[in-house]
């Protein structure tokens, strides 16, 4: 189940997804981060940011719903105080940069260019909890070829888009893409979803809306990486309610080189050391079966 | 750090409080007062946090109101099953003994009673008049918690300074002269 790709060697194509990982060491007594093909770090941003108002996380059917608005402590902390913490980790490390003008990302992929505990960098354009931008680049293809036009020069490290599953298709979005020399897509972020509380009668989240992730979005998200997968080389990171193997199966075979588990963490931390232990050796050879002929 | 414990008592108390009482995991060797677990629920995605109550060599307990699905759901779940749980959780701050006082209009004050009893504290109610000056207040404040060790930024609040601490990493604790009681969801 080794490979080989954006010049980096996985031990296995089990990714933890950017976000309820935090900047992973958080996790370092309950789960053996080192069984991990690859690990991502939790969106940063050029400047600290809280996030959005509480609550800011709630339970629905099959999932969960966050509007944590990408907090995080700033890059120049990240990489002075978190990243010193993951030494003991071998394995690659992806960073992952989010921002609100190409600006903020060109000054976040310098940053993680310079830092050579990071072996790749993750775009996030497809934060749905954020005002003023960050959806916007995921959603207008446009801005979306003019930022990775402009940050693609910026660094040699491997550069994966993670896309927004909400739109009606990702398929003339990929194929753009991979004409701007990116090194491979992340499908997908969380979909846009929200709760009423039956007693206030209001939103849940002080949010009003956020993103659904968990086992609820498994069988949405496998179409996409489905689709993409059939028109384009590019490798992509699948992502999203994956809980056990079978559904790590299901995304190889729709055509994922890796496979990403994100919220599933929250459930059992465990869950990653379980899957990892039932991977079948021949896993990869699986890869892209559902449509190849 | 994860444990599966067998449940020797699911009792129903005055209010509609519960006690959870559970055998003490081999190995689970050293828990601070004011510490918490994430506890599983049957048929629910995210765990949720109980603050330990009761700390015994033999024997563990857990108070709690069901104010939400989640923990109505773990109501049902009876002695002689098993609970799996992560933890312990938090980090308590250390008090000096001397002028702390914890206030609470709970009548059981699940998060406060286990800290209260290692201080040798009686549990004050919030509009306790006339603080003396330089008290240290000790009251717990209540969010929605996913990770429980401070990765996913859910649980954040704003503490006495205004700083944006993360309750699970500060043990559901904070001080503060005018708190919340701790929320249950």
């Amino acid at each position: 189940m080794k490979q080989k790709i954006f010049n980096l060697d996985f031990k296995n194509p089990i990714v933890a997804a950017s976000g309820p990982w935090g900047f992973l060491h958080e996790w370092q007594k309950s789960v053996d981060l080192n069984l991990l093909g690859a690990a991502t770090l939790k969106t940063t941003t050029p400047l600290h940011r809280t996030g959005n108002e509480t609550p800011r996380m709630t339970e629905v059917t099959s999932g969960l719903l966050n509007s944590i608005g990408l907090a995080n402590p700033g890059i120049d902390l990240v990489i002075k105080e978190e990243i010193p913490k993951l030494h003991h980790l071998h394995l690659p490390i992806i960073g992952n940069v989010g921002g609100f003008s190409i600006e903020d990302y060109r000054h976040m992929i310098l940053a993680y260019d310079q830092c050579s505990k990071v072996a790749m960098i993750e775009v996030n354009v497809s934060c749905p909890n954020v005002k003023h931008g960050n959806l916007n680049f995921a959603h207008d293809e446009g801005l979306l070829c003019e930022l990775v036009h402009e940050i693609r020069s910026q660094t040699n490290k491997a550069l994966i888009i993670k896309l927004s599953p909400n739109l009606p298709s990702l398929v003339g979005l990929a194929k753009k893409l991979e004409t701007l020399k990116i090194d491979g897509l992340t499908i997908a972020n969380t979909y846009v979803g929200m709760k009423i509380d039956l007693k206030t009668k209001k939103p849940v989240l002080a949010n009003k809306t956020g993103g659904l992730s968990g086992p609820a979005i498994k069988a949405l998200t496998l179409r996409h990486v489905f689709e993409v997968a059939q028109v384009t080389n590019l490798p992509i990171i699948a992502l999203g309610g994956v809980q056990s193997v079978d559904d790590v199966m299901e995304y190889i075979l729709a055509g994922a080189s890796l496979v990403g588990i994100g919220s599933s963490v929250l459930h059992d931390p465990q869950t990653i050391e379980a899957i990892i232990q039932s991977l079948p050796e021949d896993i990869l050879s699986y890869k892209g079966l559902a449509w190849k002929s | 750090m994860k444990h599966t414990a067998l449940i020797l008592k699911h009792e129903k108390l005055e209010k509609g409080y519960f006690l959870l009482t559970i055998e003490r995991p081999v190995g689970l060797h050293q828990i601070e007062a004011g510490q918490f677990a994430m506890l599983k629920i049957p048929h629910f995605f995210l765990r949720r946090p109980l603050t330990f109550f009761e700390i015994n060599e033999n024997s563990l307990s857990f108070c709690y109101k069901p104010l939400g699905a989640g923990l109505e759901s773990l109501t049902k779940v009876k002695a002689g099953h098993y609970l799996e749980f992560h933890g312990p959780l938090g980090t308590p701050e250390h008090f000096h003994p001397e002028h702390l006082i914890f206030l609470s209009d709970d009548p059981y004050a699940p998060a406060l009673h286990a800290l209260a009893t290692h201080y040798q504290k009686k549990i004050l109610p919030m509009n306790t008049p006339t603080l003396p000056q330089d008290t240290v207040v000790v009251a717990a404040i209540g969010q929605t918690m996913g990770c429980g060790v401070g990765s996913c930024m859910s649980c954040v609040s704003k503490n006495a300074q205004g700083e944006v601490i993360k309750l699970c990493q500060t043990g559901l604790f904070t001080k503060k002269e005018s708190c919340h009681e701790t929320k249950n969801f």
